[in-house]
This record gives C-alpha cells, sequence and structure tokens, in this order.
C-alpha cells in the first residue's frame, strides 16, 4: 500500500509564495498526523572580492554577518510559524524543527530530505503570473528531477494579499 | 486558509509509476473528502496522413482517415475500460474510495495541453500526476509531459516519483 506520511520537509525560499505553501504543510501535517520540518538555504556567498584590501579580516567579518543572518532568519521563521498557529497551537507542536543552512538549494534539500526521512517536500514556486514559463522556479525544477520521493508544488494563487503576515 | 479540494485530477500515463501515483490520489482524496478524475491523453499520432498514401496508395485519403479514427476510438475504449478495472482493482477493499472515482476519460491531443485544459474545466483543485523513473540517470527522471504541465499550471501538485520499491506490476493497468 501507499507508504505513510510520517516527515514532512517544507522548503521555503521567505517569499510569499513559500509563505502560502506552509498553510499547505500544516494541512498535510494534520491530515496525515506527521512532523514538519522547515528548512531554508542560505545560498553561499560567492564573491571572494576584498582580499585585498582585507586580507585577513573579510573572512572573519563575513562570517560574524552570515552566523548573525542565519540566526535571524531562523528568528523570523519561529514568528512566522507562531503567527501563522496561532488558532492552533496542537499544531506548534508538529513543527519539529527550524534549520537555516548554508548551501546549494537543490543539493541540501535533496540531503535534508533524507536526514529527516521526510516521506514528502513541500515547496512554494515562483509565481510570475502572466509569463508562462518562470512558474517553475529553478530550484523545486532541479529537486524535481532529482527527488525519489513525493514532492507537493504549490504556486501562489492569484488573489494578492493572502497571507496577511509576510515573513519579515 | 488553504483552499478546499474537492476535484483531483490524476493524470496517468499508463505507466507503472502512474499507477503507483494513483495511491496518492486516492490517499488524498480520502483525506480531503474529494473527487477524484481520471485522464489519459493519447498522443496524437505522427503522419498517419503521408502525403502520397503511405504504403497503400490505392485507399484513398478518406479511407485512411476513417479506418484511422475508428481504429483511434477502440483504442481509446480499450484504454478506458482497463483504467475502469485497474481502479476497480485497486480499490476493491475500498468501495467509498470507488464511489470517488468520479470519471475516467481518455482523450486525444497534446499531452500537456489536455492536461491544463481539463484541470480548468473541472476546477481541479489539485493535480496528482507521476514522473518517468528511468533508473540511475538523474536527468530524464522529469518527464517532458510533466515539465511542461509544472511551467504553465497554477495548481497545486503533486508530483510523484517512482519508489525504490513497490508491489504494484506494469501488466495491472
Amino acid at each position: 500500500m501507499i507508504p505513510k506520511i510520517e516527515n514532512i520537509l517544507y522548503a521555503t525560499d521567505l517569499t510569499e509564495n513559500s509563505a502560502y505553501a506552509f498553510r499547505y504543510a500544516i494541512n498535510s501535517a494534520e491530515k496525515h498526523d506527521a512532523r514538519i520540518h522547515i528548512l531554508h538555504v542560505l545560498e553561499p556567498l560567492r564573491s571572494h572580492t576584498g582580499e585585498y584590501f582585507f586580507p585577513f579580516k573579510v573572512e572573519t567579518i563575513q562570517e560574524t554577518a552570515r552566523q548573525e543572518l542565519l540566526n535571524e532568519i531562523k528568528k523570523r521563521l519561529e514568528e512566522f510559524c507562531q503567527r501563522e498557529l496561532k488558532d492552533k497551537p496542537e499544531c506548534i507542536k508538529r513543527v519539529v524543527s527550524i534549520q537555516v543552512v548554508e548551501g546549494y538549494p537543490e543539493g541540501t534539500i535533496l540531503r535534508k530530505a533524507e536526514d529527516s526521512k521526510a516521506d514528502m517536500v513541500i515547496m512554494g514556486t515562483h509565481g510570475k503570473g502572466w509569463l508562462a514559463h518562470a512558474f517553475l522556479g529553478s530550484v523545486a525544477e532541479k529537486v524535481l528531477h532529482r527527488i525519489r520521493i513525493p514532492v507537493f508544488i504549490i504556486p501562489l494563487p492569484e488573489e494578492k494579499g493572502i497571507v496577511s503576515h509576510p515573513i519579515g | 486558509m488553504i483552499p478546499k479540494i474537492n476535484n483531483i485530477l490524476y493524470t496517468t500515463d499508463l505507466s507503472k509509476n502512474s499507477a503507483y501515483a494513483f495511491r496518492y490520489a486516492v490517499n488524498s482524496a480520502e483525506h480531503h473528502k474529494a473527487k477524484i478524475h481520471i485522464l489519459h491523453v493519447l498522443q496524437n499520432g505522427q503522419s498517419q496522413n503521408s502525403l502520397w498514401g503511405g504504403p497503400f496508395p490505392q485507399v484513398s485519403q478518406a479511407e485512411l482517415d476513417e479506418s484511422y479514427s475508428e481504429r483511434k476510438r477502440v483504442v481509446k475504449e480499450e484504454i478506458k475500460k482497463r483504467l475502469d478495472d485497474f481502479c476497480q482493482r485497486e480499490l476493491q477493499n475500498k468501495p467509498t474510495s470507488l464511489k470517488r472515482v468520479a470519471s475516467i476519460q481518455v482523450m486525444e491531443g497534446d499531452p500537456a495541453g489536455e492536461i491544463l485544459r481539463k484541470a480548468d474545466e473541472l476546477k481541479a483543485d489539485l493535480l496528482i500526476l507521476s514522473t518517468h523513473g528511468k533508473g540511475s540517470l538523474d536527468h530524464a527522471f522529469l518527464g517532458k509531459v510533466a515539465e511542461k504541465v509544472l511551467q504553465r499550471i497554477k495548481l497545486p501538485v503533486i508530483v510523484v516519483p517512482i519508489p525504490k520499491e513497490t508491489d504494484i506490476t506494469f501488466s495491472e493497468i
């Protein structure tokens, strides 16, 4: 029979679409009595400019700033959960982890899906409106090419302002 | 809140993966108390109307067309029947789920286009499709049709890849 859905990996890029997709994650978690793992992947800095002028310090400066940013994002995701689930306190317990990590999104999402033994990944996609080809985000597409578990893809509906408290 | 899911469109290419994805369709339908619409799109045949009458020059184009569309009709009927049998088999222990299967349709045309049109027409709230499990080749994984649909659809979609192991067999559909 169909494998049971016990762990859901909800991957967010911190956009409104992702915030909206969170509701599907909650809904699925409730229906399947599953846990939710929240993941945001921060892309690594590619620029190495500055070595000449800051031969020793630039990396430490970047490192501190990055760490602060990771913490801040995590904090905002926590606040977002609290806000979204303020009428459903029992649902908060379903959110078992919030991870903000640095890395390449598609690879990290695949790896985290394995680590958390996810039975399903839920992601929002870029709803770039009229432009037909812009709909599927490149991260979602890359994930879909490689993943071996079902992926629930949620576009943002056409009405605006559905998520009244955007993340940060 | 999220919109209620009342209508699920399950599209199948009649592959083993599709058969497996059907279980997700049933599962979602049960959880959401939704209807399932089953759709298979028969790809438009290629150049059956070659200019010089193909291998049968003595047969007129009209006759060729007629025999071709007659054959297509038969094939469509047969596919529909098999899909029906497949549902009966898969849901033999779940009569309530069987009732959720509201329609089985076999269409003809460009698969991605037909799927999008049907989703609209049926006011589907969720689309379920499977991908080609072409083994270890990473890039062959997402089918062309799935990709096209995903690029254009405005609905939530559950994309089901083939699992490492399944008890469903190829001949079942």
